[in-house]
């Protein structure tokens, strides 16, 4: 890094690039939570299942977030892995009121973990269990047991209970998120 | 397959047809709809039952089909019991389907006007219905429950009652599907199609309410398999009662029906149908699964470790959909066949009796199966499943393409493959010579065993001691007819012998014997065993003749021992 760049970066005049990709289950509440993750000017209000996927791009906490928001559709679901190599954390939203398919998102997780490119990189991952003010949703910890987290024990990861429509609990997810990666990045920059 | 759900003691009573997963609320996340044999119709949304709703009648098939073309309409649930078809719409009792009357025969008609009209009394009609009966008519239901009564008051009873009661002869359901109408989508309007059990098969337009076409088969239907679009061209594959599989299609006109030519025959009862593009999958009661083409060529069939329950079509959407077949057999086992390749089998705790594959809550590719206690089981595909297994079967093994590890000619090799190519009838001549020698040698050395008696005691199990030293000392006691042989067999040698049996060899025309053969266990050395052994003479005149003792040896069909006994005249029975 030139001595330039290191002056405008600890002016904040030049942010740091970050990529993140948003992946779950279909109908958990990627792109609504996506929406809240924006600043509220560019928030658009109308929801519809995605389709393949949409990238979204804004600077927030300092750093310029690429937004991967993929389509949680099974048939769309092998899309996730192509966008592992390219990015420095991963968002994974849990519908915490559908307990019955806490497994299959259990089952796509421990995919993700053992995929080639995730397992040598430990990037930070941020969970959100989605859904929290609909009656009966599971607490983040019985989530948490449902999929298994404690047993990720060779990167970072975070869980939060959100609602994805007003907004609760998402800034917190987030700034923990931001947090680690500049963490990262800084500790990418001392080597 | 993973399980997500299991409800052990759900208390089901259904088979496949009256287990639907639709999408009854228009959220595009599906729930689990069951018309339960005790009258009851379930609703399960996630892993709890939401609706529970009681049945008029015991349901024999239940359907779901949507009457509007329109974008977000609400399914109507069509549940067939006796001779009617309930349709829900929202889950509550919307409409009644009343299957059109049979026909009466005129004979049985007139016999009935002329009773209630009292033109013939009670006894008279009695006979004549019996006599129709044994002439080959086709009576109704009210007669045959009047010829079943015995008593005449019970009869007169019975004519009284029918009295200003119409007389009307209904047909009940046994087999009930959809049929789409004018496009093949999930939520595109259809039509129910219904069996009926005076052998029709009925198709009603898309509000339930009146029959648009149908068609008579020779035997009752039992099962239907449809395909195509009613507007358009449809075929429905209909296994019967009486073991033949018909097809019925579209005519030439709308509205006309016409059952083709092609009928299965099959070998033995079919149990369970079901059809992928052009072709139709059946299982028997004796245990196999076999496909056949539309057209009705047989194409394959495999047989089942056990005899199969039930039989359902899997679509597993993907990036690209398969329509797979799944089985449920006798053994508890769930197989999964796509065409005659076996994809994945999983075993189930309980026997399964009824099943369906579709979207689960919002979950594609999951299945709920029935156990025969009464379980519920969910359970989704894993995304990652593979179902290119089979098909590696089908093709040349792997090994075929590694070589094998040929050793290097060496020098030596390649002089000897010389020479014997030189030398090849010298070397014949030489190698033939030796064999026949060989032979030689072989066969006079066994002749030499024979004659010297040393082959028993070879084999004779005699251990240390090598050659055996076993005495049988004979002697005849008696007069005759019978006679006691005593046999005392002493073993000489040093090692003890097992399991020899001892026989008695007889002129079976001069002699009987009701035990020509005894066991001896053990013969230890220097203990002498007596053996009585029966033999009656049977020869009319009494004259005696020679008998062999001979003590055999289980290893070796030489015996160890034998004695000649000459026996004597015998006294005549009298």
């Amino acid at each position: 890094m030139g001595f330039f760049k290191k002056i405008q970066k600890a002016f904040g005049m030049l942010r740091q690039e970050v990529r993140i990709l948003v992946i779950g289950l279909d109908n958990s509440g990627k792109t609504t939570l996506i929406n809240h993750i924006k600043p509220s000017s560019s928030s658009t209000f109308e929801v519809t299942p995605t389709v393949g996927y949409n990238v979204e791009e804004f600077s927030k906490n300092n750093l310029n977030f690429t937004v991967f928001d993929m389509s949680g559709e099974g048939r769309y679901r092998n899309l996730w892995e192509h966008y592992y190599e390219s990015v420095q954390a991963i968002i994974y939203v849990i519908d915490s009121t559908d307990s019955l398919r806490l497994c299959v998102s259990s089952d796509e997780l421990s995919t993700l973990l053992s995929h080639p490119s995730l397992s040598s990189r430990s990037l930070p991952l941020l969970f959100f269990s989605n859904k929290m003010d609909v009656p009966g949703a599971l607490s983040p910890v019985e989530v948490m047991k449902g999929m298994e987290l404690e047993e990720i024990k060779d990167r970072p990861w975070h869980i939060t209970a959100s609602n994805a429509i007003t907004g609760a609990g998402v800034e917190e997810g987030v700034a923990w998120l931001s947090e680690k990666i500049i963490e990262n990045q800084e500790r990418g920059g001392h080597k | 397959m993973t399980t997500i759900w299991h409800d052990p003691v759900a208390s089901i009573k259904a088979h496949s047809s009256c287990v639907r997963l639709v999408d009854l609320n228009g959220d595009r996340s599906n729930i689990l709809l069951v018309a339960d044999d005790n009258k009851k119709m379930r609703v399960y949304k996630g892993t709890s039952v939401v609706a529970e709703h009681q049945l008029l009648d015991h349901p024999v098939s239940m359907c779901v089909f949507y009457t509007s073309g329109s974008s977000n309409s609400m399914p109507a649930v069509g549940i067939a019991g006796g001779s009617y078809v309930f349709i829900y719409r929202h889950l509550r009792p919307y409409f009644k389907f009343s299957l059109p009357c049979v026909e009466i025969d005129p004979q049985d008609e007139s016999i009935w006007q002329e009773m209630t009209s009292e033109q013939v009394n009670c006894e008279a009609g009695y006979q004549m219905l019996s006599q129709a009966r044994d002439g080959g008519a086709k009576l109704s239901s009210w007669s045959l429950d009047f010829l079943s009564l015995e008593k005449e008051e019970q009869r007169q009873a019975y004519v009284q009652a029918k009295k200003g009661v119409e007389h009307k002869q209904h047909t009940v359901v046994t087999c009930m599907e959809t049929m789409k109408k004018d496009h093949d989508a999930e939520d595109a309007v259809s039509s129910l199609v219904i069996g009926t059990e005076n052998n029709q098969v009925l198709i009603l337009d898309p509000s339930g309410s009146k029959v648009i076409c149908q068609a008579l088969l020779p035997s009752t239907p039992a099962m239907m398999a449809i395909t195509g679009l009613y507007d358009v061209e449809w075929r429905i594959v209909v296994a019967c009662r009486d073991g033949k599989i018909y097809t019925i299609k579209n005519g030439e006109s709308r509205g006309n029906a016409v059952v083709t030519g092609t009928v299965i025959e099959l070998e033995t009862q079919p149990n369970t149908l079901a059809r992928i593009e052009k072709y139709i999958y059946l299982t028997t009661m004796d245990g196999s699964l076999s496909c056949y083409h539309i057209k009705g060529r047989k194409v394959f069939s495999l047989s089942l470790p056990a005899p199969a329950t039930c039989l359902g079509v899997a679509k597993i959407s993907r990036s690209r959909t398969l329509e797979a077949l799944i089985v449920s057999l006798g053994n508890g086992e769930v197989r999964l066949y796509n065409g005659k390749h076996l994809i994945h089998s999983l075993q189930m705790d309980d026997v399964v009796v009824a099943m369906r594959w579709g979207q689960f809550g919002r979950e594609q590719n999951s299945c709920a199966f029935i156990g025969r206690s009464g379980s519920l089981t969910l359970k989704m595909m894993s995304r990652h499943a593979n179902l290119e297994k089979g098909d590696a079967i089908s093709g040349p093994p792997a090994e075929q393409d590694i070589p094998l590890k040929v050793p290097k000619k060496t020098k030596l090799f390649v002089e000897q493959s010389e020479r014997e190519v030189l030398n090849a009838t010298h070397m014949h001549r030489v190698f033939q010579r030796d064999l026949v020698k060989l032979r030689l040698t072989t066969a006079r050395s066994y002749v030499k065993v024979i004659t010297s008696g040393e082959g028993g005691g070879g084999g004779g199990g005699g251990g240390g001691g090598g050659v055996t030293n076993v005495r049988l000392n004979v002697s005849v006691v008696g007069l005759g007819p019978i006679f006691n042989l005593k046999v005392e067999v002493t073993n000489g040698g040093v090692a003890s012998l097992r399991d020899l049996p001892l026989s008695v060899i007889y002129n079976t025309s001069v002699y009987r014997s009701d035990r020509p053969a005894v066991d001896i266990p053990l013969l230890l050395s220097n203990v002498t065993v007596t053996v009585v052994l029966k033999l009656k003479n049977v020869h009319p005149e009494g004259a005696g003749e020679n008998v062999r003792v001979v003590l055999g040896n289980k290893k070796s069909s030489v015996p160890l021992a034998a004695a000649l006994i000459t026996m004597p005249m015998s006294e005549l029975e009298e």
